[in-house]
């Protein structure tokens, strides 16, 4: 019966790190795509803060429920990705000329949408038996950032490292929700 | 005689208490009927942000009377509504004037001590991430980021709020966003920090990182020691040339073709690691140059 009520706290525990890590990462691209936050760095500011704090606090809770080894490595997993997506979101303080964004808006647009769709299917996935997440289109939209970037951001930005960061950081999250994948599909065998 | 008294939630519950009283001395010496508006409004209006005392006092004075237009239009007649708006009108005024003159927020003084629990934890999580970066110590580095995140949830985001004091709103918000790009930053390079590098090319970069690592750490315990406004606060070093030894040190191992094709994953992560490096040494600088 304790069983039964540790897997089901759990499971909502890692549904609510998930869902809380996609609201987060959707802020933190809107950057990219408002005009309103690129002018105003204090409206922007307050917004992340309230994701942030929303996310650490479930995070917090979450690591106090972890019991089997499986548990703690999904939700060090989890971790990975949160600090990933702070690594990813380096752009916006790298980036000078915010023009830059509207020659990719819709290849992060895309982005934001492919990993948006990921997460929430994880957070879904994470309290259902099984998990299967399509990491096909994310990965076609990583390559289609990658194109752009060979043909135009690279001879366009002051330093071409800037967006080399971003596209290994990309591929970075596809590796760790690989890893989340077999994670998950090992915890539902057992 | 001046009254000094330090400690700010000792400093609010006085200025709350003293409200109250004199509330409660109007409501029974002046008002023809004793109403409960009054303290209540004197109390409500002053539940606000530090430096925010007038604005969100303005706002909740304004709120409370459409509540209570709302309920006594129903509910009361028209001299009983007159009677309410009347004493809600002098709380509301009584909490915010009380709020603002007497022993006031000190929204410097909360600002300034709030800030010192992140950087220290800030000063520790660096460490323990050159360490992860080293010497392999992972579970240091997530200790470390337990309380990073702990400290984070209790920013002063006050600062953001409308109506904040507008002499100390850019500043004030500035530091803010720079301090909360710091942590940003450290997620970064903990990240980048897991990575399994080469030890050939770790250990070529070894020495002026640990070296750059500690004036990091002295950077960080200087500015809090300024935040702390102590009187000879340790003195700050610029870390720029120890940045530069290690990209030198860098570039005899590894070599980059200009258009940047090819680059192995493990090269991409250290320069980025190393990218990080100096934009944290860039905001720490714009930190130090903020409290001039």
């Amino acid at each position: 019966m304790i069983n039964l009520f540790h897997t089901h706290r759990i499971k909502k525990s890692f549904h609510d790190c998930f869902f809380k890590m996609m609201e987060l990462q959707k802020i933190l691209f809107q950057f990219y795509l408002e005009k309103k936050y690129q002018t105003t760095p204090a409206l922007f500011e307050k917004t992340l803060y309230k994701q942030k704090r929303a996310f650490f606090r479930v995070l917090q809770k979450t690591r106090k429920q972890l019991k089997s080894k499986i548990e703690k490595q999904i939700f060090s997993k989890i971790e990975h990705l949160s600090d990933i997506l702070f690594s990813l979101h380096q752009l916006r303080f790298r980036v000078r000329d915010v023009s830059l964004y509207d020659i990719a808006k819709l290849e992060l647009h895309h982005l934001d949408l492919s990993l948006t769709h990921l997460l929430l299917h994880l957070a879904r996935f994470s309290s259902r038996q099984t998990a299967s997440i399509d990491l096909e289109n994310y990965l076609n939209q990583i390559h289609a950032f990658e194109a752009l970037n060979q043909r135009t951001l690279r001879l366009v930005v002051n330093d071409p490292m800037i967006f080399l960061f971003f596209i290994q950081d990309l591929y970075a999250v596809y590796d760790e929700l690989q890893v989340m994948e077999i994670l998950y599909e090992n915890k539902n065998r057992k | 005689m001046k009254i000094k008294i330090e400690n700010n939630i000792k400093r609010q519950c006085i200025r709350v208490l003293l409200a109250l009283l004199i509330a409660l001395m109007i409501d029974y010496c002046v008002l023809k009927k004793p109403d409960f508006l009054l303290p209540f409004a004197a109390f409500f209006v002053m539940l606000t942000t530090p430096g925010n005392a007038f604005y969100q006092g303005f706002i909740r004075f304004i709120l409370l009377l459409v509540i209570v237009l709302f309920f006594t239009a129903f509910s009361s007649s028209i001299s009983e509504m007159h009677e309410h708006l009347y004493a809600l009108g002098i709380g509301g005024v009584l909490g915010i004037a009380v709020n603002m003159l007497i022993l006031p927020d000190r929204a410097d003084v909360i600002f300034r001590e709030a800030l010192i629990p992140v950087l220290n934890a800030y000063a520790n999580y660096f460490r323990a991430i050159v360490l992860l970066l080293f010497f392999n110590s992972a579970s240091k580095a997530s200790k470390a980021k337990i309380e990073v995140e702990k400290v984070l949830r209790d920013l002063p985001v006050w600062v953001f709020a409308t109506g904040f004091d507008v002499s100390m709103q850019k500043g004030h918000r500035y530091f803010l966003i720079k301090i909360s790009e710091v942590g940003e930053i450290l997620f970064a390079m903990h990240h980048l920090a897991r990575f399994s590098y080469e030890k050939p090319l770790l250990l070529k970069i070894q020495k002026p990182f640990l070296r750059c690592t500690k004036k990091v750490e002295t950077f960080f315990w200087g500015i809090i020691d300024v935040l702390a406004l102590k009187k000879n606060p340790k003195p700050i070093e610029d870390f720029s040339n120890d940045i530069r030894k290690i990209e030198k040190n860098f570039k005899k191992v590894v070599s980059l073709s200009p258009e940047l094709m090819d680059v192995e994953k493990e090269y991409v992560y250290l320069i980025e690691f190393i990218y990080t490096l100096k934009e944290l040494h860039d905001i720490l600088l714009k930190l130090a140059m903020a409290l001039r």
